[in-house]
């Protein structure tokens, strides 16, 4: 698939697959074109090797779907925020599940990239880094071949917390919309998915996921949950 | 909460079944894939559920980097894309960028139609499909409905290939004589098919002639800005 003709090849596979659908099912791009109505919001990392819809066994138009290095969800970055206010307050999806995957290579360099690097990727992870400092006294007492995989898991689940507390869904449970948040992590080596937490549909059960993954930390995301509960309190 | 767990334990259940139908059909599947990954492609397309790239495109897991946002905006000050970018081009060394556009997008349609004094995020997410609008204004005025929004939809998908030619990882990646293409694709819902708008592009020239080709009357603009940055670089 090399060269500069690279894109040909996709192109003949699109042909077939267009045809293949279309024969198998006349009505299926046109039904497809008049809308969408997902029931998930997909955000996961930007593997090659994460295929949301083959993971999911789902259909085109079954998943709305985000990707990003690392699988992030920032209320600062305004690309994955209008992802989730789009899915989740125009869209209506049911269920937003926060995907990371063993292996990730954005996890991998939280735990070895010099912070002094340069580039982009290099910002974008700092806030893996900081989910990192937050499990520093595990990590500290683990196997090597231990804080990998850890690591994965506690950014899945730290992004799903970062979901719970975005704008979209903070606004989706106070009008009563029903959505809920999970925490999965894929498993390259199997190609099975896990399930970390959820389904989740209130801020205490998103504390309480966080701390039931690294029990060592539960005062600090206690403190956390306490922090933001009672300043919402005075608003 | 049965509802929240149906919804999960369906995609689980899907995922098990998947899982091991690939398995039997290759027992070394998994467990090759998680040595590491070496895709071809980077696609940047749209979140929409209904444009699945590794359908669109008949790839395998481990052959497209995906970074997928609502209207496949590319934006240089945008960390989540350009860290996409930046990976994929400079460390995974994938060959070819393909922007991704679709008819019908609900974000290009929102340039079209949503208030600029919106609220939420989504509103200042799209401005830059407005600008692109703006650009082409004379052109979508003779338009209309569906033409009109089909005309945004490819006109902002190679704006979008015209911002990866000219965002610092492929400048670099150019500059060091490294082999990556870019491309701008439009995927029709109604069909199914993907049609090619621009490229293979290995220049920056190539990216402005993309744009130009795309309406005549805005090849003035379009070598205007082309000609800001070429000779902006050349001074530094």
């Amino acid at each position: 698939m090399s060269g500069v003709n690279g894109v040909e090849k996709l192109l003949q596979n699109n042909s077939e697959w267009a045809e293949k659908v279309s024969a198998h099912n006349p009505g299926f791009f046109p039904e497809l074109a008049k809308g969408q109505t997902p029931e998930y919001l997909w955000i996961g990392c930007a593997d090659s090797r994460v295929v949301t819809n083959f993971v999911t066994g789902t259909k085109p138009g079954d998943v709305f779907c985000h990707r990003n290095v690392g699988n992030l969800v920032l209320h600062t970055d305004m690309n994955c925020m209008s992802a989730l206010e789009y899915s989740v307050l125009h869209l209506k999806v049911k269920h937003v599940i926060v995907c990371g995957h063993y292996g990730c290579g954005a996890v991998n360099a939280s735990l070895t990239l010099p912070q002094k690097s340069s580039g982009v990727v290099n910002c974008w992870i700092a806030h893996i880094r900081d989910v990192r400092n937050a499990h520093a006294e595990q990590l500290k007492n683990m196997a090597p071949e231990e804080k990998l995989p850890f690591m994965c898991e506690a950014n899945a689940i730290r992004q799903a917390f970062n979901v719970c507390t975005a704008p979209a869904i903070q606004a989706a449970w106070a009008g009563g919309q029903e959505v809920y948040v999970h925490a999965l992590v894929f498993d390259l080596a199997t190609g099975k998915l896990k399930r970390l937490a959820g389904p989740i549909s209130s801020l205490q059960q998103a504390a309480d996921a966080e701390a039931g993954h690294a029990k060592h930390t539960a005062g600090q995301i206690s403190k956390d949950l306490a922090d933001v509960l009672s300043f919402e309190s005075t608003m | 909460m049965s509802a929240g767990n149906d919804g999960i334990n369906k995609v689980i259940d899907n995922n098990s079944a998947w899982a091991e139908k690939v398995k039997s059909e290759n027992p070394e599947f998994f467990t090759e894939l998680a040595k590491g990954q070496t895709p071809e492609f980077l696609w940047i397309g749209c979140a929409d559920s209904r444009v699945v790239p590794n359908f669109a495109t008949g790839t395998k897991p481990g052959d497209v980097f995906c970074h997928r946002n609502v209207g496949n905006l590319v934006h240089h000050t945008d960390p989540n894309c350009m860290s996409a970018l930046e990976y994929s081009v400079l460390h995974l060394k994938v060959k070819h960028v393909i922007v991704c556009g679709h008819s019908s997008c609900g974000a290009v349609n929102a340039a079209l139609t949503l208030p600029q004094k919106s609220s939420g995020i989504v509103n200042a997410w799209i401005n830059n499909i407005r600008e692109v609008r703006n650009t082409f204004a004379a052109e979508l005025k003779k338009l209309e409905g569906p033409a009109k929004l089909q005309f945004l939809v490819e006109a902002n998908a190679i704006r979008q290939a015209f911002n990866v030619c000219t965002a610092p990882a492929i400048q670099s990646a150019w500059a060091s004589g490294q082999e990556v293409y870019v491309h701008a694709l439009i995927f029709d819902l109604a069909t199914g098919k993907l049609k090619r708008l621009a490229g293979p592009i290995s220049s920056l020239k190539q990216a402005a002639e993309a744009e130009a080709s795309q309406t005549s009357s805005m090849v003035a603009k379009i070598s205007k800005d082309l000609g800001d940055v070429l000779s902006f670089e050349a001074t530094m």
